[in-house]
């Protein structure tokens, strides 16, 4: 009881309390913060400028959660069907073991122009001028799907495994062909699943900065290349942490509805 | 020959324990089985007979090795379940928990077509009201008592009008107390429906008091079928016999414990023999005597007899009530 409060106290509790109070101060002359207190940075927040970085940042996301759950699906239901679950699992965990960064920079190297699918595609004649893969919200949906699809395969899997057989037994029995079956029986009881995948996969997505930096490129900033640029760049702190507390509050909005929704699995 | 609904001839299931390199063991073998049209029959074994492997193949989730399975005169060995005009109540009733009671009962007609269209509602809403579900047509599941599911459970299958419904244990779930309402209404049901019904269980009392006929399974071949009289009064091997009712074997020949009678006088082909125990069972008490030579008789007699235990008593029964086996282990 006492250390889980003093571990949620040291690493949530309290890093969310310095944000919001660096959210509320004046930026400082060389970077840093300072006094007086202000609600400025989060008036900034209206600006048209940075609404289009949040609605780009929630419809990218938003596709990469779609396509997560549309193609983890059909995954989790083979794992969970098949007799060598174990093994199937493993692997769906296996890019783990690489570093994030590494596995995008193997997409670049596919995607960018002189990459591998440019210059296949140019010799074996489809193509005379190469496509452009890399550098587009395309490309960082794609490297989201790929990053984050374990995170959608994983609760899928725990819901359609704990699916009792018999009822797509008594599915068949009333006459219900495959392809029915999965509608109406497998898809509503998977429901909480489907809830927790897209909720683990759009939070992580909604603050990404690494996929859109690498595969995105200058044009299709997200919220999470915003941030990191007030950090950076910027000098900005207090306009981050307020960018930051609200991103934050959007999760935690999210999260609302979805337990609302009845799901349990977070 | 009688008009059989569903006919199995020589079917054969052989399982495989353990992945590919595993031990091969037949769970059924043999099974031949015809079910008049309109009865009620049932399949008797112990757990692991292969009478829920012979259902699980009329219904098309397991598929026989070799032999054939007849519905109407056609072998349906080749459809799968969703096309067999059979319909199953699980063991464990495996009712939709995300859609009501209606929606259950509905789900079968959905599949066709029009649930809501005048033949197909006129049925849900008769059944509803047969097995006394009216009113709560908007209940899940999970809010509905053992008795109700398992009324939702026949109502599901009994809507589609099946050739033969399959039942699976269907009174295991319930609270013993319920158990003995339930079997009556089943029996009424399947009157009342005139549907051909093909119950497996374990439980001998279930299968004599609700059959027109039945067969006692024994380690994936039938050992006799017969109507439940038949059976019981000359069970054709040793396992049929021990397993319907309670019998005494004396060297290897079996008596009814209410064939025995008990006297205090000796009678010719008499047994001198001593009261050991007596179980009160209500409207009979059951009385084990051990007869000369060691051997113990368990003999069935009226309320309105006292034994007493130790007492000397003689014990006899009539040379026809006498079960004799072609030597065979049991």
């Amino acid at each position: 009881m006492a250390p889980s409060w003093v571990l949620a106290l040291a690493t949530v509790a309290i890093p969310f309390a310095i944000v919001l109070a660096y959210s509320v101060l004046t930026r400082g002359a060389y970077g840093g913060m300072e006094l007086p207190w202000t609600w400025e940075n989060y008036e900034r927040l209206f600006d048209p400028l940075y609404g289009a970085i949040f609605w780009r940042s929630v419809w990218i996301s938003a596709a990469a959660t779609f396509l997560c759950v549309l193609l983890g699906f059909p995954l989790a239901l083979f794992i969970a069907r098949s007799s060598r679950k174990n093994l199937y699992l493993s692997l769906v965990i296996l890019p783990f073991w690489t570093s994030f960064l590494i596995r995008l920079y193997a997409w670049m190297f596919l995607l960018r122009d002189t990459g591998l699918i440019n210059t296949a595609l140019r010799w074996t004649g489809i193509i005379s001028e190469p496509l452009p893969l890399l550098y587009s919200g395309g490309a960082v949906v794609l490297g989201l799907v790929y990053g984050y699809l374990p995170f959608a395969v994983l609760p899928l899997y725990a819901t359609l495994e704990k699916l009792d057989p018999h009822l797509l037994e008594a599915a068949a029995d009333l006459g219900a062909r495959p392809f029915r079956a999965l509608l109406e029986v497998t898809l509503p009881l998977a429901k909480e699943g489907i809830w927790a995948a897209s909720i683990l996969v759009f939070v992580p997505c909604l603050g990404t900065f690494l996929t859109s930096d690498l595969l995105g490129g200058s044009r299709s900033i997200l919220i999470g290349n915003l941030i990191q640029n007030q950090f950076t760049t910027a000098r900005d702190w207090p306009f981050g942490a307020a960018l930051s507390i609200a991103l934050l509050a959007l999760a935690a909005c999210l999260l609302w509805v979805a337990r609302r929704r009845g799901q349990e699995l977070l | 020959m009688m008009n059989a609904v569903l006919e199995l001839r020589a079917v054969t299931k052989t399982f495989t324990d353990g992945g590919a390199r595993g031990t091969r063991h037949a769970a059924v073998s043999g099974v031949s089985l015809a079910l008049a049209r309109g009865s009620f029959f049932s399949l008797l074994g112990p757990s692991g007979c292969g009478k829920t492997t012979t259902l699980r193949m009329i219904a098309g989730f397991e598929t026989p090795d070799s032999g054939e399975i007849v519905l109407n005169g056609n072998c349906i060995d080749a459809l799968a379940p969703y096309q067999r005009s059979v319909n199953t109540v699980f063991q464990n009733y495996a009712l939709f928990p995300h859609l009501t009671v209606r929606g259950n009962i509905e789900f079968g007609l959905k599949q066709r077509g029009k649930p809501s269209a005048g033949d197909a509602a006129e049925r849900v809403a008769r059944l509803l009201v047969q097995l006394q579900l009216d009113g709560k047509e908007s209940r899940r599941p999970g809010e509905l008592s053992g008795g109700e599911r398992q009324r939702v459970a026949l109502a599901r299958a009994l809507v589609l009008e099946p050739e033969v419904l399959l039942l699976d244990e269907p009174l295991s779930a319930l609270d013993p107390r319920l158990r003995k309402q339930v079997r009556a209404e089943l029996k009424d049901l399947q009157r009342r429906t005139g549907i051909t019904f093909l119950m497996v269980t374990h439980d001998q009392e279930e299968a004599l008091s609700l059959s027109d006929s039945m067969a006692v399974m024994n380690r994936g071949r039938i050992e006799q079928t017969g109507t439940p009289e038949d059976l019981y009064r000359r069970p054709a091997t040793k396992f049929v016999a021990s397993f319907l009712g309670a019998m005494n074997w004396l060297d290897g020949v079996g008596v009814r414990p209410e064939a025995v009678r008990l006297s205090r006088v000796e009678s010719a082909h008499s047994l001198r023999a001593s009261v050991a125990n007596i179980v009160f069972l209500g409207a009979a008490s059951h009385v084990d005597v051990r007869v000369e030579g060691g051997e113990v008789l368990t003999v069935q007699t009226a309320p309105g007899e006292l034994w007493n235990a130790g007492e000397a008593v003689f014990v006899s029964w009539d040379s026809s009530d006498e079960h004799r086996f072609v030597s065979e282990c049991v």
